[in-house]
Order: C-alpha cells, then structure tokens, then sequence
C-alpha cells in the first residue's frame, strides 16, 4: 500500500473508531486503565495521610525533593510526578489492556459483538509478551522527552519552540514505529521474538498510517499539555488544586486518544499490516 | 456470600482499618495547617489590596480561615511536640504561626494599630517554641509602632529583639532582623537626644558584629555583616573604622556580586570623612573597573570628589562627560546636569548654569530636579530684582509644566508637576492661582504627600493676599496634616486657631 494510500486509511480508520465511541464494550479496557491511573493520582493527592504517607511521602520526595512534601509546592510538583507514576502505570497495566483492547476492536471491526470476557481469556495468557515487546517504545519514549528536556533546559525563544516541535515529532515516528506490536502479539499470536522480526513488515505497510494516527492522537493533548505546563502559575494565581483537576483531565483525554490510537491502528492492522495467513 | 470469602472480607477491613489508624500524623498535620495558612494569606491578601473597598464580611472570612489554623493547631500543643522531638512539628508551628501574624496584619489593615499590635505579641510570646515565627512578631510589632509614630515603643520593641533573640540560629545562619535591631536602637535613641545612650548600644553592636565575622568568612552573611559594622562604626564616628569594615567586606569571595556597590559606597563614606584624595581613587575604581552599570555613579562621585578637592572644573568635565556619554540610566544624567548646573552658579557662570538647567528640563521634563532647577532660574532673577526675566522665565516654565500635566496620567508626575507649579506661581506673586492649584490638587489627591511648608506659605498668602479665608483654611488644614516638623505644626495650629475665632 502507498503511503497516501495509508494516510487515507488511517483517515477512515479514525472516522471509524469515532464512530464506535458509544460501544460500551470496547470501553472496558480503557475504564480499567483510568481505574488504575485514578488511584494512582488520588495516591498522589493524599500522599500525606498517615495511612499513605508510610508508602507514598518517601516516592514524593525521591520524586520531586523535600519541598514537594509542602503545600502548595505538592502541587507545582504534581504533573511530573504524576507522569513518572504514569510510566509504570502504561508500561505495565497499559500494555495488557492495550491488549485486551486489540482484541475488542478486531471483533468488532469484524463484525462480531466485542466480548470482553472471551477476549480477556485470549490476552491474559500473553500478558507478559504484551508489556515485553512495548517495553522498548516506552523506554524510548522515556529516553526521549527526559533528553529533550534535557537540552531545552534553560532555553528560550525560538529554540525553545522549534526543540519542542522536533521532541513531539520525533515521539509521534517513534510510536508509528512500534505502534502495531500489540496487534502482532494479539491477533496474530506471535511472540515476543516473532512480534520484533514482524516490525519491518509494519513499517513498510503500515507506517505512514502509523504517523497520521499519531499525530491526530496528540493534537487533544497539546492544549493540556500545555496548560498542565504552567503548574508554577496556576499554584502562584490561582487555586493549587486546579492542577490536580488538570492532570485529572489529562488523564481522561488521554483515555480517549488511547482508545482512538488502538481502535484506529487495529483497523489499519486488519486493512493493510496482517498477512492473511499469519492472522491468528 | 459464602465463609471463607467473608473471612477474607472482614481481614482486608481489618487490615484497612489499621492501615487508617497507624502512621505519623505529623505530616498530615504539616499539610493541614500549611494549606490553612495559604488560603488565609490569599484572603488576607485579597483585602490587604484595597482594604478600603473590603466588606466586613471578607474581614470575617479572613480571619476565620486564620482562626481555624490557630484553633486546630494550637502553639502551646505543638510547642510541646516539638520539645519531644516530633520531626514535622516545627513545619506545624510555623504554618500557624503565620496564620496567627495574618490575623494580626488583618487587624492592622483595619486601621486598629492597638489590636494589631497586641496580636503581634501574642504571636511572639505564644509561639516561642518556633524562634523563627516569634522573631517575626517581634519585627512586625516593632515596625507597626515605627509606622504609625510610636517612637518610643519601637524603639523598645527593636531594644527587646536584640535582647532577646539570638542573631544566628542554631545552623550559624544570621538573622537580619536581630543585627538590624541594635541600629534602629541607636537611630530612635539619637533622634531622642541620647548621645550616651547610642555609644554604648553602638558599640555592643560592634562587638557583636564583630564576633560573628570569624564565623561567616565565605558565607553570603558576610558582607551584609560587614556593612552593618561599617553603619556602627559610621553612626559612632568612626570613619576610619567604616572603611575598614568596607574593604574586609571587599576582601571576602562572597563579596563578589556586591564589589561594585561596596566600591561606590567606599567612595561615599571616604569623600564624607576621610578625604577627596581617597574618594576619588574609589570612585575611579567604581567608574573603571565594573562595566557600564555602576560607571554613571562612580562618575558622579569622582566630579564630587573633584569639586571637594578645589578642583571645580575638572569636576565640570566629569559632568560633562557623563552627560555626552549618554547612558541608559537617565536618573544619572538628569543629576550630573542638575550638579553641573548648580557648580556654574555657585562659580557665578549664570549664563551656562541656566543653559544647563533648560537642558535638563527639556531632556528630563518631569524629574524632581528638572523642576527644581526651573524654580532656581526664576528665583535667581526675582532675587536680584530682575522681575521681568522672572517672570519670563516663569512663563515659559508654566507652559511647558502645563503641557507635561495635559499629557501625563499618572499621578505622581501630576502631584509633582502640580505642586512645582504652584511653587512657581507663589514666587511669581500670583497668590489666587498658586492657592487654586494647590487646593485642586487636594480635591483630586486627598493624600498625596505635598510639602508641608509649601503648603503653609501657600496658606499665609492667600490669607494676607488674596484675602480667601475658606481657601486659606484648607490650605491650613492640610499643612497641619502634613507637618512633621513641630514648629511648622505650631504655627499652622496657630493660625486655624485664629482663623477659628475669627468672625465669618
């Protein structure tokens, strides 16, 4: 497939997905993965409570420093913290229900009733393939924005701008590059060894399509990201809690761009990555 | 539900109900009353921005979220914890504690100096156990009685600190306030008359510098220790002394940052007591060694210098050349004018002092020392009798005073330029107007801080020349407002004494 036939692909692919929005079972993945990085946020907020300080004041510090255990200062601390947190949180839990979501979508896209319960009972078994093989996107991706912010430290202006640019595009290729790994795994039973030989396969199928739905997943974050970037503002002018309520956003929208990314990228799997005969 | 799921049941709420009760609660409570202390502080500070416009009811919510720290947190429990070693107990007073001086501040933006004061010293005595918030109090309270005049309670309340406060806590980090104290001592104590009284806390001072020094060397305390030796010494005497105290700061690696500023004031307090021929080598050094930022001070400094060592035209050169220099800092060349300017006519070159006071009043229209220098050139022709270039001279500054009043908003060129406008008119005799400007400037800045005497003599005219008894009473009231100076307030006292009695 040409890459703009792959770019009008993954157009269709997002309308698609779109579309499925109000399909409850498809749903479910993501409500489990909100579940988990929910409690991680209210783990956050309430790190001081004597029931939590034990276990969470000592991950705060080392987090953050000793000023982070004060208010409001917690809370110019809290969206880092909150994404480090978060790190774990996709790179372990995220990867398995990305999973289980590949499997809800494919049905779907099939044309059958998404059954969450049966799908589950064909994911779990690859669980730890499903966080292996997505571990190297995530300490990528990790590498790369502790890198770039790095070398935009203390930077201003224009080179400011243009390094945050290159940073986003370089993060949006380098999720087009292993952003069918979990449907390889899922559907088409690979392992792990098997899911990374099958990579150069999904690059020259499915890579242009990869970086449009990408780059149209970012787009809903950009505003957040922004906004939740200004931590030290919202603390000085405003109330210190509206930073948790934006990171508490963040986390929602991210919910949806992430069911948007898997629904999106299945279908282009299923359209133009499987082989026929791999499709497990 | 069957028993062995509702045996594990009742172990997780078990479990969880543990959880709950075990942990420190110190940090908690740090939490709590930190995030207490900032909701009062905003609230506080909501109404500390127009405590005028401030409705009882924001007064009452500051200083309920004020009492709620302090009443949940209470100083003599967590004073007590802290004695016993609970590590985020002095984190839980110190939150209180400001929560309490907000409570006293809000008292004072009220306008109720005695409640605000007495708050301030609950805070001191009650939080004892938190130095750092006593402290605090205790330079809130005495700068609140600084404030509203109460000299001598300051001066008492400054006293108590350096008596009862370390200057350096138990980490060896100086405390400002505690070595400040002894000086504000000193200074109410000369203002008072009490020559002996100020040797003697002069000197303690001294020694206390003094034995701190050893233990700063290297340290950012160390130059600020060194200036408040050289303002010891200063206030003793002592000039030689000051400048020493000037160049150990200097010597020191955490002067660094501060070299330019000890040079300039090493030039000032040696240009003041020791000799032009010292000054000048400092000044030179601030002129030449530091780059374009403290070289327009140093310059004036060494035209100082100059002047003081008989040498005024060299020190017309330096102004000269600070002006055709041309730097950024206009502050700079509207004084190097203004000096140059004042040097002229000192050496009886009127023609170039009054070319230099019109080039300063056209580089720098609404500067004090603009204006100041075109009240100069009329009263230099008035007095010698040449009332016609006067009053041209007048004119022409009136016109050029009212442009800049027509076209500038902001109120403090508008009470500048309006209160040397009416300066003007009273030289130049025209009682009515001079009265009329002042009494409208009153009308639109009921409080602006217009010169006391000014206003006096503005009152005196319109009484005797204009023969406006309501306009000269305001114009006395005001003055009786304004007046620091007690003879002036005895006279104006006098006069609206008189013209109370005064048939109307």
């Amino acid at each position: 497939m040409s890459p703009l036939e792959q770019v009008a692909l993954a157009g269709q692919a997002i309308w698609h997905t779109l579309r499925r929005m109000g399909t409850t079972p498809l749903w479910i993945p993501w409500l489990a993965l909100g579940a988990v990085q929910g409690a991680v946020l209210l783990g956050l907020l309430h790190f001081a409570r004597p029931w939590l300080a034990w276990a969470v004041a000592p991950l705060v510090r080392a987090g953050a420093g000793e000023a982070a255990l004060h208010y409001p200062d917690f809370f110019r601390a809290l969206p880092g913290l909150y994404t480090r947190a978060d790190l774990v949180v996709v790179a372990l839990a995220g990867a398995i229900l990305t999973g289980w979501s590949v499997a809800l979508f494919a049905a779907g896209w099939r044309g059958t009733r998404p059954a969450p319960r049966a799908a589950w009972a064909a994911v779990a078994p690859r669980a730890l393939a499903l966080v292996l093989v997505q571990l190297p996107f995530n300490v990528l991706a990790f590498a790369l924005s502790a890198g770039i912010g790095l070398l935009l430290e203390g930077r201003g202006g224009i080179v400011l701008r243009v390094g945050g640019m290159a940073g986003l595009g370089a993060m949006v290729v380098l999720q087009a590059l292993f952003l069918y790994l979990p449907a390889v795994v899922v559907l088409e039973g690979r392992g792990i060894a098997g899911a990374f030989a099958a990579l150069p396969r999904t690059w020259v199928r499915g890579f242009w399509a990869g970086l449009v739905l990408g780059a149209a997943a970012l787009l809903p974050l950009l505003p957040l990201d922004a906004l939740v970037g200004q931590a030290d503002l919202l603390v000085e002018r405003g109330t210190p809690e509206l930073t948790a309520w934006l990171t508490a956003l963040q986390l929602l929208v991210g919910l949806a761009v992430s069911f948007l990314l898997t629904g999106g990228a299945t279908l282009v799997y299923l359209g133009s990555v499987a082989d026929a005969e791999d499709e497990g | 539900m069957s028993a062995p799921r509702l045996r594990h049941l009742a172990a997780l709420v078990a479990l969880a109900l543990l959880l709950v009760g075990c942990g420190d609660d110190g940090l908690w409570a740090r939490w709590s009353a930190e995030r207490g202390a900032w909701r009062a502080r905003r609230a506080v500070e909501r109404i500390a921005l127009n405590p005028d416009v401030a409705s009882d009811r924001d007064g009452a919510a500051a200083a309920a979220a004020c009492s709620v720290v302090t009443g949940r947190f209470p100083a003599a429990d967590w004073s007590a914890r802290l004695a016993a070693g609970s590590p985020h107990a002095a984190g839980v007073l110190e939150a209180a504690g400001r929560a309490a001086m907000l409570r006293a501040r809000l008292e004072d933006l009220r306008g109720r100096t005695d409640e605000a004061a007495a708050a301030y010293e609950a805070v001191r005595i009650g939080f004892r156990g938190a130095e750092t918030v006593s402290l605090a109090a205790a330079v809130e309270r005495a700068r609140l009685l600084e404030r509203v005049g109460r000299a001598d309670e300051a001066e008492a309340a400054w006293a108590l600190i350096a008596r009862e406060y370390a200057a350096a806590d138990a980490r060896g980090t100086v405390r400002d306030a505690v070595l400040d104290a002894p000086l504000y001592v000193a200074r109410a104590r000369r203002a008072g008359g009490d020559e002996a009284g100020v040797d003697s806390v002069l000197r303690a001072a001294e020694r206390l510098y003094e034995g701190l020094l050893a233990g700063q060397r290297g340290r950012p305390a160390f130059p600020r220790l060194c200036l408040r030796l050289d303002e010891a010494r200063r206030a003793r005497g002592d000039v030689p002394g000051a400048l020493a105290a000037l160049r150990q700061a200097l010597g020191d690696p955490a002067s660094a940052a501060l070299a330019p500023q000890l040079v300039l004031t090493l030039a000032e307090r040696a240009l003041a007591g020791v000799g032009p021929d010292t000054a000048m080598a400092y000044a030179r050094w601030a002129a030449e060694g530091f780059g374009p930022g403290p070289r327009p001070a140093g310059l004036l400094l060494l035209a100082r210098a100059w002047h003081a060592s008989g040498r005024p035209d060299s020190a017309l050169r330096v102004y000269e050349q600070l002006v055709e220099e041309d730097p950024e800092d206009l502050e700079a060349i509207a004084r190097a004018r203004y000096e140059r300017a004042r040097l002229l006519d000192a050496l009886g070159r009127w023609d170039l002092a009054r070319g230099e006071y019109h080039a300063l009043a056209s580089a720098a229209p609404g500067h004090p020392l603009a204006l100041d220098g075109q009240v100069r050139v009329v009263r230099h022709h008035l007095e010698r009798g040449e009332r016609e270039l006067g009053l041209a001279e007048a004119g022409h500054a009136l016109r050029a005073m009212e442009e800049l009043l027509a076209g500038h908003e902001d109120d403090s060129t508008q009470v500048r330029v309006g209160e040397t406008r009416a300066l003007l008119l009273l030289e130049t005799g025209d009682v009515r107007r001079a009265g009329g400007a002042l009494a409208a400037l009153l009308q639109r800045y009921p409080e602006a801080p217009l010169d006391a005497a000014l206003l006096a003599r503005a009152a005196e005219a319109v009484e005797t020349g204009a023969k406006d008894a309501e306009l000269a009473r305001e114009l006395y009231r005001a003055a009786e407002w304004r007046a620091v100076d007690a003879e002036l307030r005895d006279r104006v006292g006098r006069a609206l004494e008189r013209r109370a009695d005064a048939p109307r």
